[in-house]
């Protein structure tokens, strides 16, 4: 049976960190297709088909979305609210991959109810070994929510 | 002819309401003249010294004191169980501020919980509950413990000042009193608590700053680390072939460089942390909590060769996990300078001094020069290399961190290769 790949959506600013996801997802072996926005404008525009990403197919999600808390113009916390608030996106599966370990961010992003709160290792091996564990727990072991038909 | 308009309807806005420069003499006099009127028979026909809310500015004299941060009148809580003298001090003081007059120690403290008055006035001898005994009721409360407390007493002479001061007042007034000095004090401890209260709120101000500069340090400088450490790595794992040895070297020494600057800013945050999050205090087992700390440094070096003693039954009040960070530190570096003992001894246990509990961790590791000691709890400082020891150098500034914030002292005995031995107390009396 042949499956198509969901896209992993990664929502991060920092260059360095997104150039650094991709090598690290090609080296977990995971051969998802990648799709990237650097704001959090930018994030809910694409999920929600508006702006640049006008008229694109919403009912096709993506497998699941790492957001940064550290987002210029909204906020990481702010576009986990937006997309749980909308019948379209809230069960997309949510990471919280961040540098903070913040007792306030943890507790707010499972107020929000992200799916799981994941520290950025600064060590580039932890790094990888990190990305490998999500991508084997997020895109084999979870069985996704059921697409929806619209 | 002239016609004087009443109202404020006519008036520019500004010009209604304003305060006016300088105070009016009336009020002095006013409370000359009350005095004198104490000691005539019915003299009732003063005004009403309670004025409901609304119509406080209409009876009271023009404001000589300081307002209070909502602008309101300062309220004053005055307790005496002598009628006339509970009368005769409201009268006194209600021209300036609201006051709500009660007959013992046991209203004043209900009155104080609920109404929250900006100063306490209190009599010392009443029935129920005495002055002293409400002080002592006010300073337990949270909700009461700043307020300014002022006693009045029929006992003079300075030891029973003394008395009145040591039990926590922040002032004490002999019986009889002239009006002005009742009015002075009043005066200037409302004016102290104001300060205070200012002070409160920039220190508060100050350590949110604080935070956020944490929070940002937290996020913001490990981001370029992580590129620093993962490119070099990326570059070893390609391009290791076309690389000499040196070349490798440099590149190995780079990713040790952040892995020690990560290691610093994990430290850093977590001291800071010490200091924001609050303190709750339980009963809690030092034994246990020691021994559950010896367990997983065995479990992480089941090699060496180990003896340690845990006294039995060592207990305080603490913040539990506070407490597991400050044994974990202390046992952590015991641990650490005995790794090149042939034998590592460690001991955990308590004396008794005076009625102080101290307890201790003592090993036989490599000690250091007591000419030192005093660097020892600075953040960052070190008095081994990195190459003999290694550590960031923040464990003891935040083992002191902890032990202060239970209001206990931390303090030291070593000699160069005769191991040291940390003493420490919780501010825990018995």
């Amino acid at each position: 049976m042949m499956i198509r790949e969901r896209p992993i959506f990664l929502v991060e600013d920092n260059d360095d960190d997104a150039e650094l996801a991709v090598m690290a997802f090609h080296r977990a072996k995971i051969t998802n297709p990648l799709i990237r926005a650097r704001d959090g404008v930018e994030a809910l525009d694409y999920l929600f088909g508006r702006g640049e990403h006008g008229g694109r197919d919403v009912s096709d999600l993506p497998a699941v979305a790492l957001l940064d808390l550290q987002l210029p113009k909204l906020s990481g916390l702010e576009v986990l609210k937006a997309i749980r608030a909308d019948d379209r996106t809230k069960h997309l599966p949510i990471i919280i991959l961040t540098s903070s370990n913040e007792d306030k961010d943890r507790l707010s992003a499972y107020d929000q109810f992200a799916n799981s709160y994941v520290l950025k290792p600064v060590d580039y091996d932890q790094f990888v070994a990190t990305v490998l564990q999500l991508g084997l727990h997020w895109m084999v072991l979870n069985a996704p929510p059921p697409r929806k038909e619209i | 002819m002239v016609t004087v308009k009443a109202g404020t309807t006519h008036l520019p806005p500004d010009r209604v309401g304003a305060e006016r420069a300088l105070p009016s003499t009336a009020m002095r006099a006013a409370a000359y003249v009350e005095e004198a009127l104490h000691w005539l028979p019915n003299a009732a026909a003063l005004p009403d010294p309670l004025p409901r809310s609304g119509e406080a500015d209409l009876v009271s004299a023009p404001r000589e004191t300081a307002t209070t941060p909502a602008g309101r009148r300062p309220r004053i809580l005055w307790a005496d169980d002598n009628a006339d003298m509970r009368d005769y001090v409201r009268r006194l003081l209600a021209d300036r501020y609201d006051v709500l007059a009660v007959p013992d120690g046991l209203a004043a403290l209900a009155a104080a919980r609920d109404k929250s008055p900006d100063l306490v006035l209190t009599d010392v001898m009443m029935p129920r509950l005495d002055g002293f005994g409400l002080l002592r009721e006010l300073r337990i409360d949270a909700r009461t413990r700043t307020i300014p407390v002022i006693l009045l007493s029929a006992r003079a002479g300075e030891e029973s000042t003394v008395e009145g001061l040591e039990a926590g007042a922040d002032d004490y007034l002999a019986k009889p009193f002239s009006a002005r000095e009742l009015l002075a004090r009043v005066r200037t401890h409302l004016e102290l608590a104001r300060v205070r209260r200012e002070w409160a709120i920039e220190l508060e101000q100050a350590n949110k700053e604080l935070e956020a500069f944490s929070y940002s340090v937290s996020h913001d400088l490990r981001a370029p680390l992580r590129s620093i450490d993962a490119f070099s790595k990326a570059l070893l794992d390609e391009y290791g072939e076309k690389l000499d040895e040196r070349a490798c070297h440099y590149l190995d020494r780079i990713r040790a460089g952040t892995q020690r600057m990560s290691a610093l800013i994990n430290d850093l945050l977590n001291l800071s942390r010490m200091t924001r999050t609050p303190l709750r205090k339980e009963s809690i087992s030092l034994t246990e909590l020691a021994r559950g700390v010896v367990a997983e440094l065995h479990t992480r070096e089941p090699s060496r060769n180990v003896a340690i003693e845990i006294a039995d039954g060592l207990s305080a009040r603490g913040d539990k996990r506070l407490i597991t960070i400050a044994l974990v530190n202390l046992l952590g570096n015991a641990w650490k300078y005995t790794a090149k003992r042939p034998e590592t001894q460690i001991a955990f246990g308590r004396e008794n001094k005076g009625n102080e509990a101290v307890f201790y961790v003592r090993d036989n590791g490599a000690g250091f020069d007591m000419a030192y000691a005093g660097k020892l709890f600075a953040p960052f400082q070190r008095l081994h290399l990195d190459s003999e020891f290694e550590g960031t150098g923040i464990g003891l500034a935040t083992v002191q961190r902890i032990i202060s914030r239970h209001g206990g002292r931390i303090w030291t005995e070593a000699a160069v290769d005769e191991g040291a031995t940390f003493f420490f107390t919780l501010g825990d009396m018995r």
